[in-house]
């Protein structure tokens, strides 16, 4: 029969070596053998244990103080230990990243057009500015597109916009429109005054395509009547325009011109951004650069759409899409615009 | 049109610089840009070539002598033109021409001391044949600076407008320029004497009178006709024209000086001395000054001969056989107005362009058209020695309008103040002649060669135009009292799709999308498979492989992926938007293209091919981010095709998709013969949505439902579903035949779906319950898994597998 000293012994050798085999632990599988080891049935707990059936009751007490002591601290060292297994666990689970400067997985980058974003961007500030938006059909009538916007017929001023002519549907004789002016005409037979309206879209020129030039480009129009707006007006319109395409407060100026569907009409300039003014070769030394086409709406134009001129009166505006783009960018022949090389899109 | 700056000098007093010049007509309205002229020499004089040998071992050289009166020097010349006694631009040793040094040099072993010039290599000339000759009258400057004759000048190249034909001239641009600066302008020397009148001279047949508005004509005896003397030669070239004998000279030279198109005839070559304008008769001909034969429409108008014979296209160009030559002594003047639309319409048809018709189609003028003609009566008396001895002339200037000006509608209408006695002031220096003054308005006549002012805007346009808006004090406008804009139906549509395209951008550029910008035109090779007859074909196309409007996105942006992929792009995932034109519609779209691996080639490996499925989440998302509530449905297309005659489809098959019963779209892979004739072997799916179909969905409006807080349990069946059985049909018929169950089913998935040994299709459904209001205990689990299998059972076909 063993001693009480004995199995104080057997009690203080397990004291003295269970944690040390907790540490050696790597998985909850191993730290389960190691409890069970101790604590199991047939652990090294219970086999001590079973044999202190013969000790007085004194003894009884001192040993089962100890052999307690020893479960509950190898209970919360298990505990303990396993806490950190499962975290080192998940840690391996996780994998190592290691080489951080691979390129990412499963996240590819699309893209919008550079074109289309600038045509979103300037819509988008008129809209802001309280414009509405009308579109039209690229396919239109003569009357449409010309004879309404107070181009005379047979007229050089006709040739100022080369055209496209379409095979008809009946007898009528249609083209693709050479401007988004036409939707002016649309937009103004179809509602009642006041009008405040951009009309963004694609056009059609007859001409041979080189850096500066496309047989199809896009615009933005935008137009404005009432019974009082004027150049004054549209300069004011302008200005917010500029400012928050920019992002900057920049001078404008307005240079006569002609168009057939204003009067007076003008061009309108933008100091150069490189130069702030000064002259460089962007702006051709003039220290501005040509933004877009303006004018008070012809009163002809006005009297075809059944409004009365003596009654209102109202500013145009036709804004070069691509004319802007290319500015933007720095984009230095149109042609890369239509040609979506990856080379090209994936600058934007 | 090209002016020069010292020309322009004879007409107003100038001091500003070139530069300043040229920014003070651009703004006046004409972009005008400027370059040096006769800059490009210095040490070239006038010399005479005084004998002329071929070269000892150089066929096409010669060697020459040239005088410049004080030294002869010995020169090789490699023009073939060159001849004694010429008088010719020689560049000494030491001369520099564009920039270049003349050096002593050796060509083919013979020493040459300089060079003669052409007016190519002095920069007068684009381009020029063998040496430039100087006209005879030079000859008494031998040694003179070249410069002297050809002075230092400028070119201001001024933009024309198509409402403004008075300004394609010096005095024109003067008078602008005059009224700007508020100067004087002088009025340039013109034949005075009366000159008899002869109505001989010249027919207007009735039939012609309507396109004729005018016709003066004068005929000139005793003429020399020799080259021009060199300062007008060199005043023609600055304005870009040729020199060709002086009296066509002397016709340009006053075109580019007061902007009206002249004539000369050899009145000897004309028949009875005089012409007759006349209607042409249809397919007439006539060999023009050009060397080209044109077939004549019976409304065009002709110059012809006392017999009748063409000699010239009214305002267009002159005949080859009546033109004034070097023997010329007899010429005929013609200075005429022809009606504009008249001369618009045949040179339209006759594919010509003259700087007459360019003219004469803007309108020209009766009063214009006298001054030119004395001008030239004037130049041809000094420069041919030319006497003039009759004179006809047809037609009256149309009566001037009449505009009422207010002087309140000015600022109104454009927004600038200009002081009432300046509006007179820019009025009267723009020639417009001030008829009647009141307190509120003045009466004005536009000169007879401003046919484009008809209404108050226009003269306020001239006003302003001139005020400048520079100096212009805009009354500020409040940005706030702008009207607001229209809100009729219509346009609210035309915004939804402004929208609904702008977020599909964004959407699609953040699954990795690429978008592209075609020019929308395609080849007739896609004929093929759109219906040529459905499509809008182009009357005048710019190239072969632009001959329709896009019928679909689909046409440009496969020759896009199909030329990317050549270069080795295999994942391609691309969009377009744009308006597309087939069956006599127009219609806004969308295209998608996928093709690959939607992550790219990565180094993880790993693959998620585009197809169908893609497609649909793409579309479904994107509908979702466009801020739409819809349920699409996704149905394949009919096996039946309907269109006749077949004609094979660009897809390999069709899944129309719909909402609500409207077609939205369709989606497919791409047909393998177009795939395999491009050499691709992967799938390429395309969508292709109707913007404005899209558009008009319903708007996502998200309204808060309590959720039941009990947990959920989930319970798998796996069935063997028939082939004609789809899993929203399985899901319908489960949650039909569950009935008031069927609330506390959460969800039903696939989870797996395989193809049996046996060909069949075994897919596994996980079936989500929640109760609204408790947790289900084990019983209500057990009884509801009973429930679910025997409602699944219940679809026909269907088989639960154990």
């Amino acid at each position: 029969m063993p001693e009480s000293k004995e199995i104080v012994a057997a009690l203080e050798k397990i004291k003295s070596e269970y944690a040390a085999a907790a540490k050696a632990a790597k998985s909850s599988a191993e730290l389960g053998d190691w409890k069970a080891k101790y604590l199991g049935k047939k652990g090294e707990l219970s086999s001590v244990m079973s044999s202190m059936g013969a000790l007085g009751a004194e003894d009884k007490k001192v040993v089962g103080r100890i052999a307690n002591e020893i479960k509950s601290a190898v209970e919360a060292l298990y505990e303990e230990q396993l806490e950190a297994v499962h975290s080192s666990e998940y840690l391996a689970r996780l994998g190592v990243v290691g080489d951080v400067t691979l390129p990412s997985v499963g996240v590819p980058r699309g893209r919008t057009h550079p074109l289309y974003d600038t045509l979103e961007e300037i819509s988008s500030i008129f809209i802001s500015l309280g414009f509405s938006v009308a579109d039209g059909p690229e396919i239109e009538d003569d009357y449409h597109n010309f004879a309404a916007l107070n181009f005379p017929d047979a007229h050089p001023a006709k040739e100022m916009q080369d055209t496209f002519y379409v095979s008809s549907v009946g007898d009528k004789e249609m083209l693709l429109r050479t401007h988004t002016s036409p939707v002016q005409i649309r937009a103004m037979k179809s509602g009642k005054p006041p009008f405040k309206f951009i009309a963004p879209g694609r056009v059609y020129r007859h001409e041979a395509i080189d850096a500066a030039h496309s047989y199809v480009f896009h615009q933005v129009e935008g137009f404005c009547v009432d019974n009082k707006t004027n150049l004054a007006d549209l300069k004011t319109v302008l200005e917010m325009f500029i400012e928050k395409y920019f992002g900057k407060r920049l001078p404008i100026r307005f240079r006569p011109s002609y168009f057939p569907f204003t009067e007076p009409s003008v061009e309108v300039d933008v100091e150069c951004l490189v130069c702030s003014g000064a002259g460089c070769k962007a702006c051709k030394n003039s220290g501005y650069i040509e933004l877009l086409g303006a004018g008070m709406i012809h009163p002809n134009v006005l009297s075809n759409c059944g409004l009365d001129p003596n009654i209102w009166q109202g500013y145009a505006f036709g804004i070069g899409v691509e004319r802007f783009a290319m500015q933007k960018y720095g984009v230095d022949d149109m042609r890369l615009f239509y040609k979506n090389e990856m080379r090209f899109l994936g600058q934007f | 049109m090209l002016l020069s700056y010292e020309w322009l000098k004879d007409f107003i007093a100038i001091k500003e610089t070139p530069q300043e010049l040229s920014r003070i007509i651009t703004s006046l309205g004409f972009e005008a840009t400027l370059r040096p002229a006769n800059s490009g020499f210095s040490g070239v004089v006038v010399a005479k070539v005084v004998s002329k040998i071929s070269h000892p071992s150089a066929d096409k050289l010669s060697v020459c002598e040239v005088s410049d009166g004080a030294a002869t020097y010995k020169v090789v010349c490699g023009a073939a033109n060159v001849a004694v006694a010429q008088i010719v631009p020689f560049a000494k040793i030491g001369a520099k021409i564009q920039g270049i040094e003349i050096k002593k040099a050796k060509l083919r072993g013979v020493e040459s001391e300089g060079m003669i010039c052409s007016e190519k290599e002095l920069g007068l000339a684009d381009s020029s044949e063998g040496i430039m000759t100087l006209a005879a009258d030079a000859e008494a400057r031998l040694g003179a600076d070249f410069s002297l004759l050809y002075t230092p000048d400028f070119v201001i190249e001024v933009e024309p407008l198509p409402n403004r034909p008075d300004i394609l001239s010096h005095y024109g641009v003067a008078q602008e320029i005059a009224a700007k600066l508020n100067r004087p302008l002088k009025i340039p020397e013109v034949h005075r004497d009366k000159i008899n009148p002869d109505g001989r001279l010249a027919d207007i047949e009735q039939a012609a009178s309507d396109d004729c508005e005018s016709y003066i004509a004068v005929a000139i005896d005793g003429a020399s006709v020799g080259e021009s003397p060199e300062w007008l030669k060199n005043r023609l070239r600055l304005a870009g024209y040729r020199p060709i004998n002086a009296a066509v000279d002397v016709t340009n030279y006053v075109m580019a000086e007061l902007g009206h198109p002249l004539h000369v005839f050899d009145r000897d070559k004309l028949s009875g001395g005089k012409v007759v304008a006349r209607p042409a008769a249809s397919g007439e001909k006539i060999k023009a000054l050009d060397g080209k034969v044109y077939t004549l429409a019976a409304r065009d108008l002709l110059i012809a001969d006392g017999a009748l014979a063409a000699v010239a296209i009214a305002g267009i160009i002159g005949g080859e056989g009546s033109a004034v030559s070097f023997s010329t002594t007899k010429i005929l003047l013609e200075s005429a107005v022809f009606n504009p639309r008249g001369i618009f319409a045949t040179r339209r048809r006759l594919k010509v362009s003259t700087e007459s018709s360019y003219r004469f189609e803007r309108g020209m003028n009766k009063e214009r058209s006298m001054l030119a003609c004395l001008r030239a009566v004037e130049l041809l008396k000094s420069v041919c020695s030319g006497r003039p001895v009759s004179i006809f002339d047809h037609g009256v200037a149309p009566a001037r309008n009449k505009i009422a000006v207010f002087y309140d509608k000015i600022r109104s209408h454009s927004g600038v103040s200009v002081a009432d006695a300046k509006v007179r002031g820019i009025l009267t220096a723009l020639a417009f002649d001030i008829v009647r003054e009141e307190h509120d308005f003045i009466v004005v006549e536009p000169p007879s060669f401003r046919r484009d002012i008809v209404i108050q805007e226009d003269v306020i346009e001239e006003i302003i135009r001139v005020f400048g808006y520079d100096n212009a004090s805009f009354e500020a406008a409040a940005p706030d009292s702008h009207p607001a804009g229209a809100r009729a139906a219509g346009f609210a549509a035309a915004r939804r799709r402004f929208d609904l395209v702008a977020a599909a951008r964004r959407f699609l550029a953040a699954s990795g999308f690429v978008e592209h910008v075609n020019y929308g035109m395609i080849s007739p090779e896609w004929f093929e498979y759109f219906d040529e007859k459905e499509c809008v074909k182009i009357i005048n196309p710019v190239s072969p492989d632009a001959v329709a409007l896009r019928p679909s996105l689909f046409s440009q942006m496969w020759r896009n992926f199909t030329a990317d992929f050549g270069e080795g792009l295999e994942t391609q995932m691309i969009f377009e938007t744009g308006n597309v034109f087939y069956g006599g519609a127009q219609s806004n779209s969308l295209g998608i293209l996928a093709s690959g691996n939607i992550f790219g080639r990565n180094w993880k490996k790993g693959v998620f091919v585009a197809d169908f499925f893609f497609l649909k989440g793409i579309v479904e998302n994107l509908l979702f981010f466009a801020g739409k509530d819809v349920a699409l449905e996704f149905r394949a297309a009919s096996e039946v095709a309907p269109r006749v005659p077949a004609r094979p489809d660009f897809l390999a098959s069709r899944i129309n998709i719909m909402a609500d019963g409207v077609a939205l779209g369709c989606v497919g892979p791409v047909a393998p013969s177009l795939a395999l004739d491009a050499g691709v072997n992967a799938p390429v799916w395309w969508v292709e949505l109707d913007v404005a179909a899209l558009s008009l969905l319903r708007e996502r409006a998200s309204v808060y439902k309590a959720y039941s807080p009990f947990p959920p349990s989930s319970m798998d069946f796996s069935c063997i579903i028939p082939t004609t059985a789809s899993s929203d049909a399985v899901r319908e018929n489960l949650l039909r035949s569950l009935g008031a169950d069927a609330r506390t089913v959460e969800s039903v998935m696939p989870t797996d779906l395989w193809r049996t040994p046996d060909g069949e299709t075994s897919m596994t459904l996980r079936v989500t319950l929640r109760h609204p209001s408790k947790t289900l205990d084990t019983a209500e689990l057990g009884a509801l898994h009973e429930k679910i299998a025997n409602a699944l059972a219940s679809t026909p076909g269907l088989k639960l597998r154990a």
